[in-house]
């Protein structure tokens, strides 16, 4: 095929003196992006050891319905359980496209209230489990079956007591929409909508990366504050993608200003998966790879991030075939330096500044090690 | 369809900007899912397999159905019709049961309007007879608990933040559905309040009163339907994950609505523990067949191991008509797809040949086939009734796939004329296999014949919208053997037939424009095939088979042909034709029609690559008739002056010309929607004209006339600069590596030397001259 071939330039990285700047203590935080949130001991001691102050929690998704021709909520998290860690959470609503897309301004005005009511019941419910959690801890304190002639208090009063302590009273609210040019009026309008609805917490919508350097053409929503998304930058389907996770390469291709009109936190990437693909076609994302790469006998490794089946491959329910190829994809820690002093240099941060890793896993982190995941944070 | 004007890799090299760097313009490849796109022939199907629907082989990883059989709730219907009456039409109890809204029930009650809301409806009437009461009694409390997500459904409602269903506010509190159940003498109510109870402690997860009720009322033998669905919800609440899937099978073995979900709960990883808890041989199949319900690798084993356990199940048929479903996934998707011959870079410099592998694929792929063929025709005369036709057309099927066309009819002409309707339809789609292989295609009785088999699945379509595959592939299949034949016109409308059926995915056909009428023939007709299609399109007494193939395929306007064959005529060079051919359409059809007045709007004789930007107008009011007559006239004149301006003309018909679409329809390189549909155009546009659309060889041609015959300096320094710029634009047509470079190196040659000292007075140098440019002189 005619001029398909490339030799690869590799750009170099200027950094300007802007990235010698003090560096700020940023507001460590984490995307928790699961459907279920209970906490034990691991996860506290994740927390506690990178000093993590905050996480934004998926609440719910919210997509459009082409039976009953209406947006409705989906993959609701069914649970919200932080055991000891003490974090402030950001209730954060995934919106598809095809939802502001499709809807009309009535429509958008009923999803903007179901959606207030909706973060506000399992607000309530969160605060149920903790209240539950305090209650418990109340009437049976530590080591109180050693205690002699111990008599429990009434466990529903306490729970009553705590919970009555307890407000539905979030700071912020995060709504996350890939919104195109099409859709912009539409979803605007939803998010005047919905801060309307919160006349006292801030309202904050993710910004990718391409709404950033275009803003003229995707516009600036009318919020308090943005989330740069700095990764996905490529779809992961495209053969020729080298990680559709982000390099730092491209993230300068797109952070080429800092005159955003908005405040902005800031979002980096803190996960891995593999692409398969046959010939140059995309068979899907396989999460759980890692056991199939070690297999030597199967798998061929042809690169640092590529390998080869060599062997047809039943995993899970996925039929690999021989000559399918996997792209790993994971982004390195000297990346992730790179994607910081980019930031840096563009975009305004202080002690304010909220950066956040997508996303909390045990896996990923572990990956990285929480030591690394500190210093990043201390890049700022 | 939008003619794409970005190609994967753009090299872009200006005149003004000699920046010898690479820029890439990244746009996604198009494609389509590989469900869209994989082919399937065989669906013949057996009485009972619609349960099993949703596991028909899939290129997706996931499950999804919207069928759901209503085999249960019609056998549900009946047990009251049994119960209350013979006068009963269980039309009429559905309709209550299953097509009532709750509230309206409920209300037409306490108005006491039942009668009026459900006229002439004979359980209603049944229900209202003062001997039913405890009945209606029943129906209230029934329609009271409805629920509306029985299925998984990923949808939520905006009332409920939990899964969990939350029925407690629709009874009193006072409810006891112990009580009630004691109470109640008519055994048929007892254990339908019994279920009603199951079920509402399911949802409420009281696990162990689940089970309880179950152990009760369900467990011992009984011939309601009830059971088999109080035995799933009572499989669901036992802990014991080996004993949940043994229940659960027995669940899919008994009853039709549950079958889907069955299988969102079953433990995939348990098959073999689960074995051990089966009491016979029917059973121990019914687990197996589970497993091998979403298996998507070669799978002979579960079905070698099936019918030695149980050689006339419904099951081991519907694996068997899975299996070679993959095959054709396998075999005839690569074979018959534009995703067929990927050529595949891994790695920056590593070269990996993905054709090797393919072919190593398919090697495997044929020896697994005839492992399958060879096993199910040792069984075949074990074989009896539906399950040995069944059987029958799969052999046959498969020996299609693996081209022995003889064997194939062989099996098909064993498929018993008493054989259901779906394997008789299978029988016309192999006929049509075998006609398509062996048969004169030029033939009209053949052509004819070939319709009524097209036809025979056309009227299928109705009742299983699941036969659009087989008719996207059949087609695709017949098209590529007309091609083969040499017959362009048929084959590019039956390709067109073929899209048309891929299930509406190609979206692009829906709204017919210009280049989805010519967009198969550009790539594969000569001049010749377009004069048969015109005449074919005014062809007034057309065969059935002609009108078949025409209806929705043919162009409304012959003027779409007539453009296209002006413009293969012009590829070739032929400029006589391509003068007669445009100038018989409408002189304004360039600006009413597609994208030229879009494309085709700026002064051919001015070659693009000298222009600024700002220089470029883009309101030159081009027709094609007046492009070719000039174009005859210059080659008439044939003075320097003449041959300059046609070596510019050339130029700008190159795809780095102004006027590409004069030669084109769209400019690519292999990752559009077009290319994708009609596949990859490169190695045939390579071949337009000479070489001259990415090699400029003609432009070069004449630059080179023009410098030889011109007595003129300025014109000299024009051509001389031009005969560099072909020059390079031909060397980097399809270079490439580092390495390569290395090895070949570009060289300016002799005319960018001339250029910067013989001509370096002309006003042509003193225009166009600059740095970039002189450090191309070594």
């Amino acid at each position: 095929m005619i001029m398909k071939n490339i030799f690869f330039i590799m750009l170099l990285f200027v950094l300007s003196a802007a990235s010698c700047e003090n560096e700020h203590d940023v507001i460590r935080s984490f995307c928790y992006w699961k459907t279920d949130m209970y906490f034990q001991e691991a996860e506290d001691s994740l927390v506690k050891k990178m000093d993590i102050k905050h996480m934004y929690v998926r609440f719910f998704d919210v997509d459009y319905n082409p039976y009953s021709k209406e947006p409705l909520p989906v993959a609701t998290i069914s649970n919200i359980s932080l055991n000891k860690s003490n974090l402030e959470i950001t209730p954060s609503i995934f919106i598809t496209n095809e939802v502001v897309l499709k809807s009309d301004t009535k429509q958008l005005d009923s999803l903007a209230a179901r959606m207030a009511r909706r973060i506000g019941q399992i607000g309530k419910r969160m605060n149920d489990r903790k209240a539950e959690s305090n209650a418990y801890n109340i009437v049976y304190p530590k080591d109180y079956y050693k205690q002699k002639d111990f008599k429990a208090l009434d466990y529903d009063s306490v729970k009553k007591a705590e919970s009555d302590k307890l407000k539905v009273d979030f700071k912020e609210i995060l709504i996350d929409c890939d919104w195109t040019e099409k859709s912009q009026k539409n979803y605007f309008y939803l998010l005047k909508q919905i801060k309307k609805l919160y006349p006292n917490s801030k309202i904050v919508a993710t910004i990718r990366l391409w709404q950033y350097k275009y803003a003229s053409k995707a516009g600036i929503p009318p919020i308090d504050k943005g989330l740069l998304m700095c990764y996905n930058i490529t779809k992961p389907d495209d053969f020729q993608t080298k990680n559709s996770i982000g390099t730092s390469e491209e993230l300068s291709q797109y952070i080429t200003h800092g005159d955003y009109k908005l405040k902005l936190d800031i979002a980096l990437p803190l996960y891995s998966w593999a692409v398969a693909f046959r010939g140059n076609q995309f068979k899907g994302i396989l999460s759980d790879y890692d056991r199939l790469i070690q297999d030597t006998i199967k798998v061929k490794k042809i690169s640092d991030d590529k390998y080869v089946l060599q062997d047809d491959v039943l995993v899970g329910q996925t039929y690999l075939r021989n000559g399918d190829q996997i792209r790993v994809e994971k982004i390195s820690e000297e990346e992730i330096d790179k994607m910081i002093s980019i930031i840096k240099n563009k975009i305004k941060i202080d002690n304010e500044t909220k950066v956040t890793f997508f996303s909390f896993d045990k896996k990923y982190i572990n990956d990285y090690g929480t030591e690394n995941i500190s210093n990043f944070y201390a890049r700022f | 369809m939008e003619p794409k004007i970005s190609p994967i890799f753009m090299r872009v090299f200006s005149s003004f900007l000699f920046v010898l760097s690479v820029q890439f313009t990244f746009a996604c490849g198009w494609s389509v899912s590989p469900e869209t796109s994989r082919l399937a022939l065989f669906r013949a199907q057996r009485e009972g397999f619609f349960k099993l629907t949703p596991f028909y082989y899939s290129a997706d990883y996931y499950y999804a159905t919207n069928t759901v059989s209503s085999v249960d709730q019609e056998k549900n219907c009946l047990e009251w019709k049994k119960k209350l009456g013979n006068s009963i039409n269980p039309d009429d109890v559905r309709k209550i049961l299953y097509e009532t809204d709750s509230e309206q029930f409920q209300t037409a009650f306490e108005n006491k309007s039942l009668k009026n809301v459900f006229p002439k409806n004979t359980f209603v009437d049944a229900l209202l007879l003062s001997k039913n009461k405890a009945f209606l009694n029943y129906i209230l409390l029934a329609k009271k608990l409805e629920y509306g997500n029985v299925e998984y459904t990923k949808w939520e409602s905006w009332d409920q933040t939990e899964y969990n269903y939350d029925n407690h506010n629709q009874l009193e509190d006072t409810f006891d559905f112990e009580k009630k159940i004691k109470s109640t003498k008519d055994s048929f109510l007892k254990q339908r309040y019994a279920f009603l109870a199951l079920r509402y402690y399911f949802y409420a997860q009281q696990k162990q009163d689940v089970i309880q009720l179950y152990n009760s009322y369900f467990a011992s033998e009984s011939n309601t339907i009830l059971k088999p669905w109080a035995l799933y919800y009572n499989a669901l609440c036992i802990d014991d994950k080996v004993l949940q899937n043994y229940l659960l099978s027995k669940v899919f073995n008994s009853c039709e609505e549950k079958s889907f979900a069955v299988l969102q709960h079953y433990n995939w990883k348990l098959t073999e523990e689960t074995l051990t808890l089966a009491q016979n041989d029917e059973e121990r199949s019914v687990i197996l067949a589970i497993e091998g319900l979403r298996n998507p690798a070669p799978g002979l084993k579960s079905i070698q191991e099936i019918y030695e356990l149980s050689p006339n199940s419904l099951f081991l048929s519907f694996l068997i008509g899975r299996e070679v479903n993959k095959l054709e996934d396998w075999i005839f998707t690569p074979q018959y797809t534009s995703d067929g011959a990927p050529s595949v870079v891994f790695g920056d410099t590593d070269w990996y040949n993905y054709g090797k592998v393919k072919e190593e694929n398919f090697n495997k792929d044929i020896l697994y086939l005839r492992e399958l063929e060879y096993y199910l025709i040792s069984i075949r005369e074990q074989t009896s009734g539906e399950q040995k036709d069944y059987i029958t057309a799969a052999i046959a099927q498969l020996c299609f796939i693996d081209d022995q066309v003889e064997e194939g009819k062989k099996y098909t002409d064993l498929i018993s004329n008493k054989a259901n309707a779906s394997i008789q339809m299978q029988k016309n789609i192999q006929l049509a296999l075998v006609s398509l292989k062996q048969d004169n295609l030029k033939d009209e009785k053949v052509q004819n014949q070939l319709y009524t088999y097209f036809d025979s699945v056309e009227n299928l379509v109705e009742t299983d919208h699941g036969l659009f595959k087989n008719l996207y592939s059949l087609y695709r299949i017949a098209s590529s053997d007309f091609r083969k034949k040499g017959d362009i016109v048929t084959a590019g409308l039956l390709s067109m037939k073929s899209d048309i059926k891929n299930d509406g995915e190609y979206s692009g056909y829906s709204n017919s424009s210009f280049f989805n009428y010519i967009g198969y023939f550009d790539r594969n007709a000569s001049v010749k095939d377009m004069d048969l299609l015109m005449a074919l399109q005014q062809k007034t007494d057309k065969t059935p088979f002609e009108k078949y193939i025409c209806s929705g395929t043919i162009a409304p306007n012959v003027n779409y042909y007539k453009d296209l064959k002006g413009t293969i005529a012009f590829r070739n060079n032929n400029l006589e034709l391509a003068y007669e051919t445009f100038s018989s359409m409408p002189q304004d059809f360039w600006e009413k029609n597609y994208e030229y007045k879009t494309y085709l709007n700026e002064d051919p004789f001015t070659p693009k690559i000298l222009q600024k930007q700002e220089e470029r107008k883009f309101d030159y009011r081009f027709n094609k008739t007046d492009f070719i007559a000039k174009l005859i006239q210059l080659k008439r004149q044939n003075t320097a002056n003449s041959n300059l301006q046609l070596a510019h003309a050339y130029f700008n018909v190159s795809y780095l010309g102004n006027s590409w679409m004069m030669t084109a329809y769209d400019w690519t390189s292999g990752a559009s929607y077009i290319d994708y549909v009609y596949g990859d155009n490169t190695e045939n546009e390579k071949k337009y004209q000479n070489g001259n659309y990415y090699n400029l060889k003609m432009a070069k041609m004449y630059y080179g006339k023009a410098l030889k015959m011109s007595r003129n300096s300025n014109e000299k320094a024009m051509a001389s600069l031009m005969i560099f710029e072909c020059n390079y634009y031909d060397h980097y047509a399809e270079l490439i590596t580092e390495e390569e470079e290395a090895k070949n190196p570009f060289k300016a040659g002799k005319e960018l030397v001339n250029f910067y000292s013989i001509y370096k007075t002309t006003p042509t140098f003193k225009r166009y001259n600059c740095p970039l440019l002189k450090s191309f002189i070594n």
